[in-house]
Parts: structure tokens; sequence; C-alpha cells
């Protein structure tokens, strides 16, 4: 049987489940299944009625609520591609990727329509066919041209979903624009064929079905909420849609957790450990059983507790960059022995793919220990980032093992361990160079983070003329506990080689945070140029 | 003091606190404008204003406060408020 396109699985799902069942839960509204199908439809048709079908962009900017989800679904339907655009990031930022892959058509919500002429206006590229304005005034709708209000999609639901195009494999679903470490956005392009691949995938391997209740704690831009929702609705699970504050609010969520059920959370690492601090042990949620993180490497001595918080359920740490949705996981065992205070291995490639290591002069290795880069192949890859085919050569490129076809240079290093698994050595370029010595940040990080008061640490490289490159740290403390830089440093001096330990050890009352929710490096990476200049 | 007087000054303690420690902005924000969502407060100042609750009116919002306090300057005096006097001293008989 051929694989099913990411929108086959998720109708499939919809169909199977109870039209009355929850599909989508928040703390403002339920929308059961029916409703959400009713409501996606009504978007679905506006947006093939003005001719915006499969290969089209549409933008969805709208706050992180279940309405966002019916209009990315709405899209999906249409048979055309979600480009999500994160609601907290400046104007401009969202302008430029309008312009990056020509909206055909844009669905806004109430917050943002103030902003819409900003980013319409000098838009150096056709201006999309068609808007789609959730809670817009009669004035705002006048003045968007080629407005429509999203009101007036629900009360006209007439078209049959059997009207629409049905996306072929090779056919735009989503494009998540990350943040490139040149600067500008770049987008990443999956298609009906990859993202059902990377669905497929994720429903077989963790068996979720229609009893689950998933967290939808990333926001939509970022990679991880490809999982929560359409796994989830292939599965025909109840997803608790979780608001932008909401996903802020550690100490809420650890006691919520228990409450709304949830039996299936996908996180970032630095959310997990701050609801740790928050006493998540003394609220055990019964109902979770899976619990899957990503996006930032676990700290041991952190992940040793949540293990020991959560003792019934499954811990996985899911690895791979954007661009292959997931590519490795790992299942963290019943025990973490408490002599293991480095990073836990990435594990083992998904079942769907083919994963190999590749040496710095080109050749396979195939030895236990050796170090190399990562490389995937098959379903779960990526088209390609949008309009810039010499980055996408960059990461795609002939199997270099001398095999028909193409494969996903990760650039993370790794080597082979005797259990079968990947161990992961750092991002290559998180590799710096000082004094001569080649210096992985995240060791450094590990280091830091093995000292009893240290919550979060990052480690910041700042080029310097006469030793390639200085390290400095910035370390956030648990609550109540104290330490200093000069302690701090005497600690990495246990661990670390001397041209390891950070210069210069920082510490804040807490990390700087990129919208996805991890560590924002580049403003710590300002923020230590301005003050040591 | 009037209950109408002391939200009108808390709101106005919180305006001039998020405005100037948190935004470092000169204009005052409006006190209905939403803080998260439209992405002026990060992690970070979140943290800023909680903390600075605690210390100002002894109101631990993580604890007993939702979501919804944190919307905006207004929605927050009005749980500074609401459980500064429904405390667990004075709650429920």
């Amino acid at each position: 049987m051929p694989q099913p396109t990411l929108l086959e699985l998720v109708v499939r799902g919809m169909d199977d489940a109870d039209p009355t069942k929850p599909a989508l839960v928040s703390s403002d509204c339920v929308v059961t299944y029916g409703e959400l199908r009713r409501g996606a439809t009504g978007i679905a048709s506006a947006l093939a009625e003005a001719g915006v079908g499969p290969g089209c962009r549409v933008g969805v900017w709208m706050d992180k609520a279940p309405v966002a989800v019916e209009a990315l679904l709405g899209v999906l339907l249409a048979g055309a591609a979600y480009v999500p655009l994160d609601p907290r990031s400046p104007w401009q930022r969202t302008r430029a990727i309008a312009r990056d892959c020509a909206l055909a058509a844009l669905i806004a919500d109430a917050p943002h329509l103030t902003l819409l002429r900003a980013v319409l206006d000098r838009l150096e590229c056709a201006a999309p066919r068609l808007l789609i304005l959730d809670g817009a005034d009669s004035g705002q709708l006048a003045e968007a041209a080629g407005g429509c209000a999203w009101e007036s999609l629900q009360s006209a639901r007439t078209r049959s979903s059997r009207a629409l195009p049905r996306p072929a494999p090779s056919d735009l679903a989503y494009i998540l624009y990350t943040s490139g470490s040149t600067g500008t956005p770049k987008g990443v392009v999956h298609t009906h064929g990859s993202g059902g691949a990377f669905v497929d995938w994720f429903r077989t391997r963790f068996a979720t079905g229609p009893r689950d209740v998933f967290s939808s704690h990333a926001p939509f831009h970022f990679d991880l909420s490809v999982a929560d929702l359409w796994a989830a609705l292939a599965s025909g699970a109840t997803i608790r849609v979780l608001s932008s504050l909401e996903a802020m609010l550690a100490p809420y969520l650890a006691r919520m957790l228990a409450k709304w059920e949830i039996t299936v959370w996908y996180s970032v690492p630095s959310i997990l450990v701050s609801m740790l601090e928050a006493d998540l042990a003394s609220h055990p949620p019964e109902a979770l059983r899976l619990l899957l993180f990503a996006g930032e490497v676990f700290p041991t001595p952190h992940l040793r507790r949540l293990r020991q918080a959560l003792p019934r359920v499954e811990l996985f740490n899911l690895f791979g960059p954007t661009e292959t949705n997931v590519c490795t996981y790992y299942r963290v065992p019943p025990e973490l022995p408490e002599r293991c205070s480095g990073p836990i291995p990435i594990g083992i490639g998904c079942e769907n793919l083919e994963t190999f290591i590749i040496d710095d002069e080109g050749h396979e290795v195939r030895e236990l220990g050796r170090e190399g880069t990562l490389w995937a192949r098959g379903g779960n890859l990526m088209r390609g980032y949008w309009a810039d085919p010499e980055r996408t050569a960059h990461m795609l490129r002939p199997d270099p093992r001398g095999r028909e076809g193409q494969a996903c240079c990760t650039g993370d290093r790794v080597l082979l361990l005797p259990s079968g698994d990947y161990e992961f050595l750092g991002r290559r370029d998180h590799m710096v160079k000082t004094r001569g010595y080649r210096v992985e940040l995240g060791e450094i990080e590990a280091a830091l983070v093995a000292h009893a008061a240290v919550l979060e640490a990052v480690a910041t490289p700042l080029p310097d003329p006469a030793l390639g490159t200085r390290i400095v740290a910035s370390v956030v403390l648990r609550a109540g506990l104290e330490a200093d830089a000069a302690a701090l440093r005497a600690h990495c001096a246990e661990r670390l080689p001397s041209y390891m330990i950070p210069e210069l050890i920082e510490v804040r009352p807490e990390m700087p945070r990129t919208s996805t929710g991890k560590a924002d490096r580049g403003t710590l990476r300002g923020e230590w140029e301005g003050r040591t200049a | 003091m009037t209950e109408g007087d002391v939200l009108k000054n808390v709101t106005q303690d919180l305006q001039a606190f998020v405005t100037r420690q948190v935004l470092r902005e000169e204009r005052n924000l409006a006190i209905d404008a939403p803080l998260i969502e439209s992405g002026l407060v990060d992690s970070l100042g979140l943290l800023q204003i909680i903390v600075h609750i605690e210390k100002q009116y002894g109101v631990a919002l993580t604890e007993s406060g939702t979501p919804a306090d944190f919307r905006s300057i207004s929605s927050l005096a009005a749980a500074v408020l609401r459980l500064e006097t429904n405390g667990p001293a004075r709650s429920r008989n």
C-alpha cells in the first residue's frame, strides 16, 4: 500500500471520530470533531473559490487558539500549504516571510488586523488574493481589499468537501520558517508525502489512538506542532491547545497536567525543567503515558529528576532538524544511574528512514566509537528550502555512499555506541576553536549543569583575534540555591580542560528564549558582545 | 481609600513597572494592551512581573492566579486585588 499523504491520514482520523467528540480543547472553548470539520471546510471552500489550491501558500497569522487550528486544517483541506506566521514576531519579520514565499492568501485574527496594512503595503510581490479576517469590524473589512469575514464562512457552510482537490504526495503541505544562522529566516518545505511519512511513523511508533489527549505546547511555526496537531487528529485524539501565555507558566502547567488528563506531552526540555522546579512531582499526572521532548539537549541531572518524578511514564528523546521532521529517537531507560552525567544518546534511526554516519573524508563509518556527521534518507525529508536552491543543495545531496538518490546531511556530529544508539556530540556549527583546540559548547554546558545549583547553562563563543574564540557562559540557578562565578569556574576546573573553562560566567534570573522556547543564543551573544566590546 | 482607589493605585504602579522596568519605554503602555500574545513581554519579562507582584503585594500569582490574570496590566491589577482580599487568611469561612 502506498504511503498515505498527510491530508489522507488526517481525514481518515476525522472520519473515524465521533462528530460529538472534542477535537480541540482550550481554556476558552471546546471544538468537537463535527464543528472542526465544518469550520475547516468553510475555510477550504473559500480558498478553493478564490483559486487557492495545490502548490499555493497560505499564511496563518493568528494567536495560538483552537480557531487557528481550524484555519491550518482548512488550508490543508483546500490542498494548499500553510505557513504559520509567529503571532509574537515583529511585523517586519512577518512581511519578510510573506514576501519570501509570495502568499496566495492570508488568514489573520483580530489582534493582527491593525498591523495588516503594514505587512501588505510595500510587499514587493503580488498581494494575497484572499484575506480571511477573524473578528474584523465592517471598517476593517472594507479597508482590506479582497477581505472576507471568517464569521461569514462559518454561516455559509454549504459546499461539500468532495469538491476540494486532493493533493499529491509531492504537493506542498507546510512551510516552517526557522531562523537561519545567517539571520535571514529560511523556509523548510514539507510535502503531503514527507509530512504523511512522519505522522504515520509517529502514530505507529507511539501507538496513539482515540483515547489519547495530546498537549499542544509548541507554537505552530515550530516543527513539534506537526506531531501535536496532525498525529493527534490522525489518531482521532483530543488536543489540548495551550495559548502562548499558558505555555510559559510552568507552575500552572505543573498543576494542570493532571487535571487536563493529558496522555501525550511533547515539548522542549526547558519548560519541563521549569515544571519540575514548580513541583510537578507533587501533582502526579495519572493519565500521562508518554512524554516526548526535542529541540534541545536535556541536561541529564534534570532528566534523572524527571525520570524519578514520573516513574511510570515512557520518556522519549526525539531528535532531528526541522528538515527531517524527526530522524532518530531514544527511549529513556527506567533508571538513569547517578554515575551517568553525560548527555543521553539520541537513539536509533526512525524505522521509516535510513540513517548513517559519514566521516570527514566522505567515507561511511561502520565502526563503533568513530566520529562523523549524521545523514538520513527516506520519507520524512523536506523537499528543500523555499526559493533557495543553493542552501537546499548544501543540505540535500547525492547519497555519499554512491547509491542513487538524495540524502540529508544533518550537520550533527555523532558516533555509534555499542548499544546501537547514536551519541550526539554536537552541532557542526556549535563547534568552535579556541587556542587551537576544537571545543563543543554542549560539553561545557553539561559540565555547568552538573553543578547542583545550576538549572540551565548556555556557553557563548566570542570572536577574539588572539585566541580565535573566547568562551563565556550564562547560567540560571535553581530557586533558593546559590553559586557565584568563582565557584562555578572551580566546578568546571574539576571536569574540563583549562581551555574549555568559560572565562566569564554570568548568573542571570532567566534565559532569554526564542519564540520556540529554546535558549536564545543570539540574544545572549549580542549582550556579551555589548558588554565586552 | 475605597476599593476603586486601591485598584487605581495598583494599576498605575504596574503600568509604570511594566513600561519602564520591563519594556524600558518612555510612553505608558495602555492598560488593556495584551502583554504576552502581542510578543511585548517575553518569558523573562513575565518573570520580572511575577517577582514584582510577589514583592510588592505578597501575592503569589503563579500559585493562585489563572492565565487570564496575566493578559494585561488591568487584569493583573484586578488579580492582585482579588487575591489580596481573598487571601488564605481571610477567604471562605
